[in-house]
């Protein structure tokens, strides 16, 4: 679970350098990608299907 | 003969161009648009954005209508310029900067270079290939044939996009060779998930920035420009998904 937090953190951060992001927004975008995937992996335990979890984590931001 | 009227129009073509061309939504572009040109005196205001071209329409001071166009012809993904081009608009309608150095902070902004260097985009390409193959696959050593088709991917796009100058023929070409790097790794031994390797050779070539920009420009009700780039994010899936499909039946 670490390990995948760290990784998805860190495709996050990969995508946004090649989307040109500024780089002031980097650590942003990386805790919003942590957020979302821990959501997103973690809400299917509860007993929500795939899909209403990828709806939820959608709905994270930080700011 | 260039008097107020044509600075200011034209300093609102330049800012909707640049935000167009580096992957702003539409609705944005329209807002930045109608909002520099109120502020600069203009009555009257409509501005109507597509995909493909922008058009602005307008009265200054009791004047004739102007009404001019600017075809946008190649688009790009470069977020930081959006978020500078936006910035300068701010700072233009509140006043706190003239016609003539909007212009001039426009005209830095497209001139300036990519805010990451290249190599640094193929790294980012690579590592967000063997990232995303890991989230979707669990297998930690395919990470590296991942980040290596990833890699090779994201070469050959651009450098088929530099010579042929058709987007979804280099888009298919770069699919196919994405594919067959993850082939050629798995039947060398040298890795072992197929599925695995396949998408995270595909995912730096995957459309995020016109799917995006597609569903908001919906939902703000800019239909044809919604449709438009749908259908841009629908062909570049095709394209990479015929890319695979012909790797996948040769060599496998």
């Amino acid at each position: 679970m670490v390990w995948e937090l760290i990784i998805c953190g860190i495709a996050t951060i990969a995508f946004a350098i090649i989307f040109n992001i500024p780089y002031r927004l980097l650590w942003m975008i990386g805790l919003i990608g942590m957020l979302s995937w821990s959501v997103y992996s973690l809400l299917p335990i509860t007993g929500v299907g795939p899909v209403p979890a990828a709806a939820v984590a959608a709905f994270i931001r930080v700011n | 003969m260039t008097t107020k009227k044509d600075k200011l129009i034209d300093l609102c073509l330049l800012a909707g161009k640049l935000m167009l061309m580096y992957g702003a939504e539409t609705y944005r572009v329209e807002d930045t648009m109608k909002r520099m040109a109120i502020a600069g005196g203009m009555d009257n205001v409509n501005s109507f954005v597509t995909t493909t071209g922008i058009f602005l329409s307008g009265v200054l001071e009791d004047d004739d209508d102007i009404m001019q166009m600017i075809r946008i012809v190649d688009r790009f993904q470069d977020l930081s310029k959006v978020t500078e081009v936006n910035h300068i608009s701010r700072e233009f309608v509140a006043g706190r900067m003239s016609i003539t150095d909007a212009r001039q902070e426009l005209k830095r902004v497209e001139k300036q270079p990519m805010n990451y260097p290249l190599w640094l985009i193929y790294i980012a390409s690579a590592i967000g290939g063997g990232a995303f193959s890991y989230l979707i696959g669990d297998s930690l050593f395919d990470m590296i044939p991942a980040s290596i088709g990833g890699l090779v991917s994201t070469l050959a796009l651009v450098l088929f996009q530099h010579y042929l100058q058709a987007k979804f023929f280099s888009e298919y070409l770069a699919a196919f060779f994405g594919g067959v790097t993850a082939l050629i790794l798995v039947h060398s031994g040298f890795g072992t998930n197929i599925d695995q390797i396949i998408i995270g050779s595909l995912i730096p070539l995957v459309p995020g920035v016109p799917l995006t920009n597609s569903v908001r420009d919906l939902m703000a009700g800019d239909l044809i420009s919604g449709l438009a780039r749908g259908a841009e994010a629908a062909l570049t899936s095709l394209s990479i998904a015929a890319g695979v499909a012909t790797a996948v039946s040769l060599f496998l």
